[in-house]
C-alpha cells in the first residue's frame, strides 16, 4: 500500500544555504509519527516543504503516491491536508467566529465547523465574537488547532504546539490531537517537548543537521535521544 | 438660515463624494495593507475616461459608467495587483508608498500626454438642471445621487468584508498571508478582487466629483487626495469612521466656501487658499490627536545602505566641481538658463538622504522646505555666501517643527502629514497677501517673484550666469560632503538603526525623539540651501515648489537610491537640465511618465541603480590604466571642445561613450589579468565549483555547525556574503574582507 505522505530525498533550502539534505520519510493512513530534534535542525523547514510553503530544491513529495512538488499550498489545503504552523496560528484581527469561517475551504458549512470547534473547546464558544487577537496565548492556540478537529483532514501537521503554553494547556492540547488519532488522521507532529509527541507516535524519527539522525519506535528513539540532543536531560 | 440648510445640503453631498473615495482607499488598505496614495490619480484618469466616453463620443449614461465604472476600473486594478503590488512582496510600507506615488506621477504624466491640457472639457452632473425643493431650498438631483451612492457603498463594503466568506478571506490575507493558503484562501486572488474594487471606487468618486470644476489632472486629483483625511479619522480601518471623517470634511468644506465670501474684505484675501487647505489642517489635526504610534520592532527587508567611503565621496565632490567648472565656459548663457536649474535640484535631492535614506521618514514636503530657504534668503537681501547659512536655519526651524507631530507617527502616518504641511504652505501660507507682524512687514512671494541676490566676495563675483552656475555646484559638493560625514557619523548609524528597529534603538538609551528632530531639522536645513540656490538660478515663484513639482524630485531619487548621495547628482542633471529633451526630442511629454512608471518597477531592486553603479566605478577604480586612460579621453575631447573642433552635442554624447566604456573595458581586462586578489580567487573557486556541482554553491557544513564543529571554508564566507548581499564589500576596496 502506498503510504499518504512520503518523501524521497528532499532537499530544501534558503536561497543558498542548504538546511534540509537529503529526508526520506513516510507516514501511513492512520499513522502517528513524531518528529524530533535539536533547534535548527530543519525540522520546522521539513514542515513547511509539506504544506507546500516551501518547493524542495530536490527529491520528491508525494501524497497518496502523486508527485505535488511545486503544488499550491492553498490547494494541498483544500485536498485535506491540514497545516498547524508555529506560533500562534490565528488571525488576529478577524473575531474567533469569523476564524472558524475560514475554516469551511473543504465544503463545509458554517454550523459544522462550529459545533466541531466547540464540542472540542467550550472556551471558544464563550469568546466567539472577540477579535482572536485578544484571546489568551492557551485559547490562541485552541483556535488553531480548532481548524484540526473541524476540517476532518487526511493528514494533519502539528509545529511546536506546545511553545510557549502552560503545561495544562498543552496537555488539553495533546488530548484533542490524541482523539483525532484515534479517530485515525495521519499526523506529522514536530515538537521539541519530546515525551508529549512520543506518547502519542507510532513511530519517531530524529533529525539533526539536516538529515535523519535516528529512526524507529517511541521506546527505541526514547534511549536514542539522550545521545542525539545537546542537552542529556529531556523534560518529564 | 436658509443658506445654512443649503450649505449643509451641498456639505453631505460633498461629504458623499469623499466618503466613496475615502472608503476605497481603506478598502485597499486594510486588505492589502498597501496605501495607495494614487487612488485620487486613479479617480482622475477615469473622470478624464468618462468624459471621453460619455462627452466626446457620446456613448449614452449608463454605458459609459458601466464601461468605467465595471470594466476599465476594475481591470486596472486587477492588472496593477498582477504586474506591480505582488512582486513589492517583502518590501518596506515605505517602499510600497513610493511606489503608489510614482504611480500617481505616472498617471498625471499619462493624463497629460494623452488630454491636451490645453482644451476645455466641460463635465456636466448627473441629471443636470433637475432640481427638487424641499422647505424653500433647492436642491440637485445630482446632490442625491451622491448621497445615495455613498450609502450603497457603505452598505455593500459592510456585506463584503463581514458577511461574505471572499471578504473575510480578504482581511484575513492581511493578518497573515501563509495562514490564510493554509485555509485554502487564495491570498492573491482576495488582494486582486480588493485592488479591482479600490480602483473602481476610485472611479466613483472621480466622475461624481468632476462636475464641481473643469476637469483638469492635477487639481481633480488632488480634490481626491483630500479624501485621504476622512481615511486617516477612521485609522485607515474603520470604515464608519471614515464616514465621519468624510462628514465633517464635507460640511467643512462647504460651509467655508459659503461664508468666507462673506468676511470683510481686508480678512479676506488672507482666506483665499484657506478652503482648498481644510483638508490638510484636518489631516494635520487628527494626526496631532491621534495616538502615538508603538515603537515599531525589527523590519527585515531588502533595503541596504553601503557606507560610502571619504577617499570615493571626496573625488566625486571634486568631479562635481572640477566638471562644472570644465563645461561651463563651453556654455551659451541660454544654455545656462535651461541648466541652472541642476545643482539646486541636486542640493534638494541630497537633503533627502538622511531624512528618507538612513532614518526611513519618508517626508513630502522637501520642496516646501526648499521654499522656506528660498524665502528666508530673498528677505536677507545679503550678498556674502554665508545669507545661505540664514536659509538654512529658517528652513531647518520650520523642519523641527514638522518633525514634532512626525515624532508620534510612523510609516506612511509621516508620509501624510508632511504632505499636509506641504498642501497647507503651498495653498494657503504662500498664498498670503503682504502682512505685518509689530513693525516688520513679511511679503512672503514679493507678489509671484522672489527677487534673490547672488552672493559675491571681495574679490570674487558670483552674480553672472556661468560664476553663479559654478558657485552652486560647489555648494551642492558641500552638502554632498556634508551628508557624507553625517553618514559615516554615529548620528549616521544610529539614523539607520531608527530606520531598522526604532525600539531596540530605544531598549538601548538612545533618544529616537532627538534623533528624529535633528534629522528632519538637518535634512529641512539642507533644502532650504538648495531652495536658496535654486531661486538664486532661475525666478522662483510659490509653484517652483509647490507639492506636486517635488513628487518627480522624490521618485527619482528613489529610483537613484535615495540613500546614495550618487543619486542626487542623478537627480539634478535628470530634472534639472535639458539634457533627456536634447537627445530625445519631446521628453518633457514623457518625463513623468517615464519617472513614474520606473518607480513603479522599484519592488524589483529597492535599492536604486546607483547600487547597480557600484560594481562598475570599483572595476574602474581598481585599474590605474583605464582610470587614467579614462580622465585622459574626458580631457582630450574637453580640448578638442574647447578648440571648437565640435559643438556641445557631439561632445556630450563621445563623453558620455567614454564613460560608459570605461567599466566594459576594465572589466574584460580584470578578466583576463594576471594579478587575480584574493577575495576573486575565493569567488572564482566557488564559481568553478558550482559549475562542476561539487559544492553546489553551499555551505562546506551546516550553517548552525559552521565555525563549532567544522571551520569556515573560504568559499563558505563567498557564500554567506552573497546571501546577505555583501559581494561589494568583499570583494571591494583593496581585495581584503572585511572582518565581522
Amino acid at each position: 500500500m502506498t503510504p499518504l505522505l512520503e518523501l524521497r530525498d528532499v532537499h530544501a533550502a534558503y536561497d543558498a544555504i542548504e538546511v534540509l539534505h537529503g529526508i526520506d520519510l513516510a507516514v501511513d493512513r492512520g499513522e502517528v509519527l513524531a518528529v524530533l530534534g535539536p533547534n535548527g535542525a530543519g525540522k520546522t523547514t521539513l514542515l513547511r516543504v509539506v504544506s507546500g510553503e516551501l518547493v524542495p530544491t530536490r527529491g520528491d513529495l508525494l501524497v497518496g503516491g502523486r508527485r505535488l512538488n511545486g503544488a499550491a499550498m492553498s490547494d494541498l489545503a483544500r485536498a485535506g491536508l491540514c497545516t498547524i504552523p508555529e506560533g500562534r496560528g490565528v488571525f488576529p484581527n478577524l473575531t474567533v467566529q469569523e476564524n472558524l469561517w475560514m475554516m469551511t475551504h473543504r465544503g463545509l458549512s458554517r454550523r459544522d465547523v462550529e459545533e466541531a470547534a466547540f464540542g472540542y473547546f467550550p472556551r471558544l464558544q464563550e469568546r466567539q465574537s472577540q477579535l482572536a487577537g485578544t484571546l489568551s496565548g492557551g485559547e490562541q492556540q485552541m483556535l488553531a488547532v480548532a481548524r484540526a478537529v473541524s476540517t476532518r483532514p487526511a493528514l494533519l501537521l502539528l509545529d511546536e504546539l506546545s511553545m510557549g503554553l502552560a503545561p495544562i494547556i498543552v496537555g488539553e492540547l495533546f488530548a484533542a490531537v490524541g482523539r483525532l488519532a484515534a479517530e485515525g488522521v495521519a499526523i506529522l507532529v514536530v515538537e521539541q517537548f519530546a515525551d508529549a509527541a512520543l506518547a502519542l507516535a507510532d513511530h519517531a524519527v530524529v533529525i539533526a543537521q539536516g538529515r535523519i539522525a535516528a529512526s524507529g519506535t517511541p521506546t527505541e528513539i526514547k534511549e536514542a535521544l539522550r545521545s542525539t540532543y545537546l542537552g542529556a536531560d529531556t523534560p518529564a | 438660515m436658509d443658506t445654512f440648510l443649503s450649505l449643509t445640503v451641498s456639505g453631505l453631498a460633498t461629504a458623499a463624494i469623499y466618503a466613496v473615495a475615502a472608503s476605497g482607499l481603506v478598502l485597499t488598505y486594510t486588505t492589502t495593507g498597501t496605501f495607495n496614495f494614487a487612488h485620487g490619480a486613479i479617480g482622475m484618469i477615469s473622470a478624464f475616461l468618462y468624459w471621453q466616453l460619455r462627452f466626446d463620443w457620446g456613448w449614452p449614461t449608463p454605458v459609459a459608467l458601466v464601461a468605467v465604472l465595471l470594466v476599465a476600473g476594475p481591470l486596472f486594478g486587477m492588472g496593477l495587483e498582477r504586474v506591480v503590488m505582488r512582486r513589492l512582496e517583502g518590501t518596506s510600507e515605505i517602499t510600497r508608498l513610493v511606489v503608489t506615488i510614482a504611480l500617481l506621477l505616472g498617471l498625471l504624466g499619462l493624463s497629460v500626454f494623452i488630454w491636451d491640457p490645453g482644451v476645455g472639457r466641460p463635465m456636466r452632473n448627473f441629471f443636470a438642471g433637475n432640481v427638487v425643493e424641499v422647505g424653500g431650498i433647492r436642491i440637485p438631483w445630482h446632490q442625491f445621487v451622491a448621497l445615495a451612492v455613498a450609502a450603497a457603498v457603505a452598505v455593500g463594503l459592510r456585506i463584503l468584508l463581514y458577511r461574505t466568506r471572499s471578504g473575510v478571506a480578504m482581511r484575513a490575507s492581511v493578518d497573515n498571508r501563509t495562514l490564510a493558503a493554509l485555509n485554502g484562501a487564495r491570498p492573491e486572488r482576495s488582494a486582486m478582487l480588493a485592488w479591482a474594487i479600490g480602483c473602481s471606487l476610485a472611479a466613483l468618486s472621480g466622475i461624481l466629483i468632476a462636475p464641481t470644476l473643469t476637469l483638469s489632472a492635477i487639481p481633480l486629483t488632488l480634490l481626491i487626495i483630500n479624501a485621504y483625511g476622512a481615511a486617516v479619522f477612521g485609522r485607515l480601518k474603520s470604515l464608519p469612521m471614515t464616514f465621519v471623517g468624510a462628514l465633517v470634511l464635507g460640511l467643512l468644506n462647504d460651509y467655508a466656501i459659503g461664508y468666507l465670501t462673506e468676511l470683510p474684505d481686508d480678512l479676506e484675501p488672507y482666506f483665499r487658499g484657506f478652503v482648498a487647505a481644510i483638508p490638510a489642517i484636518l489631516l494635520f489635526v487628527v494626526l496631532l490627536v491621534m495616538p502615538a504610534s508603538r515603537l515599531g520592532g525589527v523590519t527585515r527587508s531588502r533595503e541596504i545602505s553601503v557606507k560610502p567611503g571619504w577617499g570615493g565621496s571626496l573625488g566625486l565632490a571634486a568631479a562635481v566641481v572640477i566638471g562644472t567648472a570644465m563645461i561651463t565656459p563651453l556654455l551659451r548663457t541660454s544654455d545656462l538658463v535651461s541648466i541652472g536649474r541642476v545643482w539646486g535640484l541636486a542640493i534638494i535631492g541630497v537633503s533627502m538622504v538622511p531624512l528618507i535614506g538612513l532614518c526611513g521618514q519618508l517626508s513630502l514636503c522637501q520642496l516646501t522646505f526648499a521654499a522656506w530657504g528660498a524665502i528666508a534668503y530673498a528677505h536677507l537681501q545679503w550678498d556674502n555666501p554665508l545669507a545661505l547659512g540664514w536659509a538654512a536655519l529658517v528652513a531647518g526651524a520650520v523642519g523641527a517643527l514638522v518633525a514634532l507631530p512626525a515624532l508620534r507617527l510612523k510609516g506612511i502616518y509621516v508620509a501624510l502629514a508632511t504632505a499636509a504641511f506641504a498642501v497647507l504652505c503651498d495653498r494657503w501660507l504662500f498664498q498670503f497677501p503682504p502682512f505685518s507682524i509689530g513693525s516688520h512687514e513679511f511679503d512672503l512671494f514679493q507678489n509671484g517673484t522672489l527677487e534673490v541676490v547672488r552672493p559675491r566676495l571681495p574679490g570674487v563675483d558670483f552674480s553672472g550666469p556661468k560664476a553663479y552656475f559654478l558657485f552652486a555646484s560647489i555648494v551642492f559638493a558641500l552638502a554632498l560632503l556634508a551628508v557624507v560625514a553625517v553618514r559615516r557619523s554615529t548620528f549616521g548609524e544610529r539614523l539607520i538603526a531608527i530606520k531598522e528597529g526604532p525600539a531596540a534603538v530605544a531598549t538601548c538609551g538612545i533618544d529616537v525623539n532627538a534623533a528624529k528632530v535633528a534629522v528632519f531639522a538637518l535634512s529641512a536645513a539642507i533644502a532650504g540651501v538648495g531652495g536658496a540656490v535654486l531661486s538664486g538660478a532661475e525666478p522662483a515663484n510659490n509653484s517652483t515648489f509647490d507639492f506636486v513639482a517635488g513628487l518627480p524630485v522624490l521618485m527619482v531619487m528613489v529610483i537613484g537610491g535615495v540613500a546614495s548621495v550618487g543619486s542626487a547628482i542623478a537627480t539634478g542633471i535628470f530634472l534639472g537640465s535639458p539634457l533627456m529633451s536634447r537627445i530625445f526630442p519631446g521628453f518633457e511629454r514623457w518625463q513623468n511618465i517615464l519617472v513614474g512608471f520606473s518607480g513603479v518597477g522599484l519592488g524589483k531592486n529597492p535599492n536604486g541603480f546607483t547600487a547597480d553603479l557600484r560594481r562598475p566605478s570599483t572595476l574602474v577604480k581598481r585599474d590605474p590604466v583605464v582610470l587614467v586612460g579614462m580622465l585622459v579621453a574626458l580631457l582630450a575631447l574637453w580640448g578638442m571642445r574647447t578648440a571648437e573642433l565640435f559643438t556641445n552635442g557631439p561632445y556630450v554624447v563621445a563623453s558620455l561613450a567614454v564613460l560608459l566604456a570605461a567599466p566594459i573595458v576594465a572589466g574584460r581586462r580584470a578578466a583576463t589579468a594576471a594579478p587575480v586578489t584574493e577575495a576573486e580567487e575565493t569567488r572564482e573557486a566557488v564559481d568553478a565549483a558550482r559549475l562542476a556541482g561539487a559544492v553546489d554553491g553551499r555551505l562546506s557544513a551546516p550553517p548552525e555547525l559552521l565555525g563549532l564543529t567544522a571551520p569556515f571554508q573560504d568559499t563558505d564566507v563567498a557564500v554567506l556574503d552573497e546571501v546577505i548581499d555583501l559581494v561589494e564589500i568583499h570583494d571591494g576596496g583593496r581585495g581584503d574582507r572585511v572582518r565581522i
